[in-house]
This record gives structure tokens, sequence and C-alpha cells, in this order.
């Protein structure tokens, strides 16, 4: 795009820096001198796509190599999007600001589902058609990655393929095999270049597939169509995270991002074992970062950025072994340049409080616990290791330590919730604020703000099989559970219900859903994760004119021996886990961490041919000592 | 401990940032600079440096300035290519002074500035008279009111001066109005005189071009490095 009038653009739109491309650390490289071109999509706004560390690392990852170029592009915000369309602009690249369609390669990562409206509107931004068997030759090829991939069904027909697992694994490979084809043939023709594709692990082509349904609308099969299709594709991943790249000069927002700081990834891979946790199954097993890798880089990241935060993370970084050995070092390091240390997120006990409350530069604003469940019987049903005295020690040492708000995250419309546990919320928040009572002695006044999403049962969990709740009980119970809440004396916040049905009915979606979503699209959804532009109206007109009944999908029970749309897809956790897991939390059985109990059979490590990497080699040592 | 003086500009496509964002964007640059940087005291320290007075999205700065205090003296122009190397694209580093013991804040020092306006071909050659006139000669009092508050503002009396460049295409309007006291928005500056030109809409952001700031001083300019300069003059 000719500079004057991306200029005259950028005066007509709301936070124009978000559009620039010129961030510190940002790679432009010469267009003409590399083999293979991509361009990472992120289907939400420059300020959330920024602090998302696939991004980073996959950005840093291709750049490195002399034969690829790696540039970026956000979901442009309504005024952007109104610029472009009228002026009949296609959607451009950051670095080089050129058009999406002039890649090699149009790479989505997804997120989650309520960002897949802005993908068809990206596509159609860029003037690529939506639907992978109608784009032609001189057409990027589009793929898909991240998390939601899991379940890919729903956006089956607009990719043409979907890359599984763990992108340093794989995305090389796919870039490489790209280049091979090009050098063969020039501009290469699409069903030879998804053949190559097709041959390398971890590599999901929708098109060779296909789905056939029962009278009552459920799954019947899918088949490979396509001859030498495998039946089932399996997710890839790194075995050791010591020699896998990490990116130790990552790109500097010039928008504020959602987090303005330096990451560094202690581990990956988390084995509580949360019962509705799709991340505890798809980034199975835990392989933690040895504390000097992390120290180096950490170090490296806050030379190369100037962040003046560093943040360690992970699933669940207090679980990390190596916590001892690296904070000291990592404190003594970041001291010279007074560059705080983070957690994102704490784990529920006093220990975790204690270590947070040592790191420099914390800010004493609002501590976040996240029981769930208001009652040990639910607790012990979604598996979280949580227990009552756990958490009232937690909240005891965070006033004592001087935090006086605390925010706390329950799930409302769990499996087997009963009126106890939502009672049980309201008791956990009176006891709470006695804890408060008893430290502050009236000095200083507690603020407790509970914030409840509502259950969605996600692919390869547990939990795939149960429904989601009615919304009509689902407001029920958050309007009786935020009474007794607001009673007890703390805010109550709960996610819009809307959002998490549409959620749940993609989380477990067919290919039928394309039509919907397709429709959504065209009646202007957009930014559906966003509670001010989620429109529900235009969702159901959307289902209505498909001729699909959103219920179906959210609410539905799952028999066990029914086809499941998405396990075309291979976590490498076998099913039959899942299905033991899930009659041991009908049962209120729990199932320890396999890092501290025995292994509970989850298929892992001898389908996927890896074991857990903990730090000292072993078994995690819980120490109570101070930092 | 030394303070020093930073005279920058914001060019190109960085004059899309925000006062903010340049804010937070100078300080990961001298972060990264490794000079000696002194920081408050507190659980979450920070660089001591102030900036100047704030300039809006979209608009140029040519010489715009920040004060930032050390640990310890450093020489100057080996500290001022140290941390212009580690700018951004669109922001440059152009001129560092060390500051006497007890100099007076950017605040204190500027109270006008000069803005240039990039007139569009299509304004009419003798409305562009007109307002000049206008501006000089009639007691008229200009009221604008502010969009979120409803404040009311003289745009006339936040302005000091004014004159107009032919350029081959189109031409240049040079503003020089008060920063500080009696400060009116420079955006209902732009929509007064667009108003009386008879234009349609109000120049874009991108139009406008901080020139210089200064301190008016017996009828000279006075830059934030001392340096004295006659009105219009680069």
């Amino acid at each position: 795009m000719e500079k004057a009038l991306f200029e005259e653009i950028l005066s007509r739109v709301q936070k124009p820096a978000r559009y620039l491309g010129t961030e510190w650390n940002s790679v432009k490289k010469n267009w003409d001198r590399v083999a293979v071109k991509m361009v990472f999509a992120f289907p939400d706004l420059y300020e959330v796509g920024m602090s998302h560390l696939g991004l980073q690392i996959l950005y840093g990852l291709v750049n490195r190599e002399a034969d690829y170029l790696m540039e970026r592009v956000f979901a442009p915000a309504a005024d952007m999007e109104a610029e472009l369309r009228r002026r009949g602009l296609p959607l451009f690249s950051l670095e080089s600001r050129r058009p999406l369609a002039d890649f090699d390669v149009l790479g989505f990562t997804l997120p989650y589902e309520m960002t897949f409206t802005n993908i068809l509107n990206m596509l159609d931004l860029a003037g690529i058609p939506l639907r992978a068997r109608e784009r032609a030759d001189t057409h990027p090829l589009v793929i898909g990655g991240g998390p939601a991939v899991y379940n890919p069904e729903p956006l089956a027909p607009f990719f043409d393929a979907f890359v599984i697992g763990e992108g340093e694994e794989s995305l090389l490979e796919v870039l490489q095999a790209i280049k091979q084809v090009k050098e063969r043939e020039g501009r290469p023709e699409r069903p030879a270049l998804l053949e190559r594709l097709g041959e390398i692990p971890g590599v999901y082509i929708p098109g060779w597939y296909g789905v056939e349904y029962t009278e009552e609308g459920r799954v019947r099969r899918v088949f490979p169509v396509k001859p030498g299709a495998p039946e089932r594709v399996r997710r890839r991943l790194l075995k050791d995270l010591n020699g896998a790249y990490f990116p130790e000069a990552p790109i500097v927002p010039l928008a504020e991002a959602v987090h303005e700081r330096g990451m560094v990834e202690v581990f990956r891979g988390c084995t509580r074992g949360c019962r509705f946790c799709q991340a505890g199954i798809i980034y199975r097993p835990v392989r933690e970062r040895d504390p000097q890798v992390l120290q180096h880089q950490a170090g490296e990241i806050v030379k190369s950025t100037g962040y003046d935060e560093v943040s360690l993370v992970s699933l669940s970084s207090l679980d990390y072994a190596g916590l001892d050995e690296l904070l000291p070092s990592l404190r003594d390091r970041c001291s010279v340049t007074r560059t705080g240390i983070s957690l994102p997120s704490l784990r529920v006990d006093s220990f975790s409080v204690r270590v947070a409350g040592n790191l420099p530069g914390v800010h004493r604003t609002s501590l976040t616990f996240a029981p769930e469940a208001g009652t040990q019987r639910l607790r012990d049903v979604i598996n979280k290791g949580v227990t009552e005295a756990d958490l009232l020690e937690a909240a005891r040492a965070a006033f004592e330590a001087g935090w006086t708000a605390l925010k706390l995250y329950f799930m409302i419309g769990l499996p087997t919730e009963e009126q106890a546990d939502l009672e049980g919320i309201a008791d956990l928040v009176r006891k709470v604020r006695q804890a408060g009572r008893d430290v502050f002695k009236g000095k200083k006044k507690v603020r407790l703000t509970v914030s409840a999403a509502s259950f969605v049962p996600k692919a390869h969990t547990p939990f795939q099989w149960e429904g989601q709740v009615p919304r009509e009980t689902l407001e029920a119970r958050h309007r009786f559970t935020a009474n007794l809440v607001r009673r007890s004396g703390a805010d109550y916040h709960w996610h819009n219900i809307e959002i998490s049905f549409i959620e749940a009915v993609f989380a477990r979606g067919d290919r039928r859903l394309a039509g919907v979503l397709e429709e959504a699209w065209r009646r202007g959804c957009r930014f559906d994760g966003w509670t001010e532009h989620f429109k529900f109206s235009l969702w159901e007109e959307s289902f209505k004119a498909a001729g699909l009944d959103p219920r179906f999908y959210a609410g539905r029970r799952l028999g066990y021996d029914e086809v499941l749309p998405w396990e075309v897809i291979d976590s490498g956790v076998d099913r039959r886990f899942l299905i033991r897991e899930h009659r041991k939390a009908l049962a209120g059985e729990t199932t320890p961490d396999c890092r501290f109990a025995g292994c509970a059979g989850c298929g892992i490590c001898p389908g996927l041919g890896v074991s857990p990497r903990l730090v000292g080699g072993g078994e995690r040592k819980f120490t109570e000592e101070q930092p | 401990m030394p303070k020093y003086r930073i005279a920058y500009a914001k060019i190109d496509l960085a004059r899309f940032l925000s006062h903010l964002e340049v804010l937070r964007t100078l300080n990961r640059a001298l972060r990264r600079s490794g000079l000696p940087l002194a920081y408050t005291e507190g659980f979450n320290p920070h660089p001591k440096v102030s900036f100047g007075p704030s300039l809006g999205v979209g608009v140029a700065g040519l010489n715009e300035y920040f004060d930032l205090e050390l640990e310890q003296a450093v020489p100057l122009k080996q500290s001022l290519d140290r941390v212009g190397r580690q700018f951004p694209q669109g922001l440059v580093a152009k001129a560092m002074a060390a500051l006497p013991p007890f100099a007076s804040g950017l605040s204190r020092v500027i109270d006008c500035a000069w803005y240039r306006v990039a007139l569009p071909p299509q304004a009419v050659p003798d409305g562009r008279l007109r307002l000049l006139k206008d501006l000089r000669e009639s007691a008229e009092p200009w009221l604008r009111k502010r969009q979120k508050d409803g404040k009311v503002f003289d745009v006339k009396r936040g302005i000091l001066d004014g004159r107009i460049v032919p350029r081959p295409q189109g031409a240049v309007l040079d503003l020089l109005v008060k920063v500080g006291e009696g400060e009116v928005p420079l955006r209902l500056v732009l929509e007064a005189l667009w108003e009386k030109l008879g234009g349609a809409e109000p120049p874009l952001p991108a139009m406008v071009t901080r020139v210089g700031l200064y301190r008016l001083r017996g009828g000279q300019l006075v830059t934030p490095l001392g340096e004295t300069r006659g009105l219009w003059e680069e």
C-alpha cells in the first residue's frame, strides 16, 4: 500500500499504532530474497495477539531461517475494516504492508472458538475465497494451528490444512515442503502441494475426509476419501524444552497490549488433571525447562526489550520443580535493572502466596485464586485438588502479606452441580471475609470479587460427553448464587451466558456448523468473544437459516459409543482414560497428579514416546523455605 | 544526581503514536541503552524521566524533549548515540545537554509551540487572506466548545501569531500558539480556522507538525536547550 494512502487511513482510525508494524524487534526481510513467505494471522485485536506467546515463538523461529519470512496481521477493528472496505483495499501484513494474497502461506492461530467469525472476515478482506475448494493455485495456502485445532471440524471447509500440536516441531517442515514443491514447479498446483504436506506427521487435511450423519443428526462416521490419508492425525510435540527454540528478542508492542512484559516459559503441560480443562490434556506431558536456561533467556529478554517485568508463564508456574533454584538467581539478575518478576496465575495455597509476595515489583492490588467449585464434593468431581483449608490459608497469607483485594474464580453449571454447591460458594466467601477480619482486625477493609464462568464442555476432556446446562437454568443459577454472594459481602460478576452457549456449540461442533459460521459472519458477527460486540440475535438467525439447532450441540449428553467429530484428531491421550476419568468424576473419585503419585495411565507417554521431564529428574519437592 | 535533557523527533509513521505510547516506547529504549538510569524508590521503581507537553496521535514533532536523571555523569555525544540506536523507526534522538543543578523542568521552560499545517491545494486563496486579517485585526472572539466537557475557549486568545507560506503544492499555515497557561486544544484551533476558511473537513492530524517548543522572552523564542530563535526560524 502506498504510504500517503496508508497515512490517510491511519488518521481516521482509533489506535493507529496497531497497524504500523515498526515495533522494536519486528523483522522486515527482503521480499525477493526468500523462498517461502508466510503471514501469521491472529483473529483478534493487536493488543490481544501481541500478548500471545505462540506468535512470538513462531515469528522468531521462522525469521531466523534465511529461506523464509514471517510477517503479522491481526483482526482489524471495525473502523479499520470500514476504511478498507470503503476504499476497496485488501487486508495487509504489518511489516511490508502487502496484501495477504501475496504470501505463500496464511497461517491462522486459533486461540478459541469465539474468534472464528474473525477468521472468515479476514479471509474476505484479503480477497481470498472462504472455502478451500474455491481457491486457485495462485491463492495462499490457508493453514491453522493453536488450541482450537483440537476440534477443527466447524472450520474444516475454510482451511487447506491444520497443523496439530506444537508448531516449533512441525512448522519448519511445512515451509520446507512448500519450498521444495515451489522449486520444482514454480507456482505449484494446490493438490500437489497438499499431497506433499499430507506426508508430514501432524498435518490434517480436512478435504481428504468425508463425514456421514445419522438420521438424528449425529456423526455416523468420519472416513478418509483420499487413499493414504491416515485414519487419525496425531499431534506433534517437543520431547524436551531445553533444546527448543525460544525467542530472546520478542517483538515489543507499540499499542498497549493486554500483557506488557517479557515471558519465559518455565514448562509446558499440566497433569493436575482438572476434568473440564482442555489445556490439561492437549499439552501433556509436563516438560520443564532447566533453571539455567530460563535464567539466561530472561536476561536476554530484558536486555533486548527493555521490559520492566518478566513473567514466568506456564499452566501453573508454582508447580515448577526448579523454583527454589530459579527465583534467587533471577531476582539477583533483575535487581540491577529494577525488573519486576510476576507469576500469571497462583495455585490456591499459602506457599504460592508467600512466593508471590517475595517477588520484586509486585503490585499489591489484587490476587486471584480459582477454587472453581463451592463444595469439596464438587471439587472432587472436577478433580480440582483444592480444599477449603487451602483456600483459607492462602487468603490469610495474602492478607498478612498486605493484599486487601481477592478475586475468586468459580464455574457454574459443572456436571452434578446441586444447590448446595452454589450455596457453598457464598459460604467460602463468608469464611474468606472472616479470615480478612481476623488478620486486619478492622484496620483495613477487604474487597472480595467472585468471577463466575459457565461450564463449557470441551473436546478431548473427560467432560466432553457432558452437555451444557440450558441457558435458562444457567441464568437462574447465576442469579441465585449472585444473590447469596452479594449478601455475603462480595461482588459477583458472571460471564455472558449466550457467549458461553455459542462457545459450547462450536467446542463440540461438526462440519455442518461451517454453514452457520458463514451465515453469522455475513450477518455482521465479529469479535464474538467481546461482550460489547457479541450479537446473539444474529447467531439465532444464522442457526435458523442453516436449519440447525444449537441446543443439539451445546446441551446434548453424548454416549460413549458415539463417534465424536473431533476424534479424527489424536491428542495422544487414550479415549479409555477419558471414559475412566468421566466415570470417576460421576462417582466423586479423584485422580492424583502423575508427577507426585503414580502414573494415571492417560496413555500419552507410551503413545507418543515421551516422558515427563522434571528439573532434578524426579519427584516434585515441596519446600516451605522462604525464597 | 546529574540531569540531562534530550531532544528528539517524532516523525514518519511514529507520528501515529499517542503520547502514552511514545512515553512507554522511549522508556524501554532508555532501559535497553544501558545508561546508568536513576530510579524512583518503592515497590515498582521506574526511571526518573519526565516528558514535555503531549503531542496528539498523528501529529509529528520535530523538536520534542524529555529530561532524565542518571546515577553518574556520562559523555554527551556517546550517550546520545547509545540511546538513539535503541529508538524504533520514526523516533530520532537529536541532541543531548547536561542540565545545571536546580534547572527548571520542561513545563517551566515551555510556554508556546509552533505548529505547521499543510493546507490542501483546494483551500481558497482569498479565504486565506481573510483568515489572517481577521486573526490580526478583529477583536471579535472565536468561541469554540470542547465536546467532552462543554468548556468554552476563545480560540483567538490561544494563538500568538500566524502566517501562510505558499508552496509548490498548496501552502502551509504556521501558527504560534500558547502552551500551558492559556492553551487552547489544538483540535479546537484547527476546527475554528477551518470554519473561517470555509473548508469542509478540518485537517487530519497527519497534516500537522509541531516544529518546535519554546519560551517566549522579549519577542525572542528560546528553546528548552537554551538556543535563541527568531520567529519562524527553523
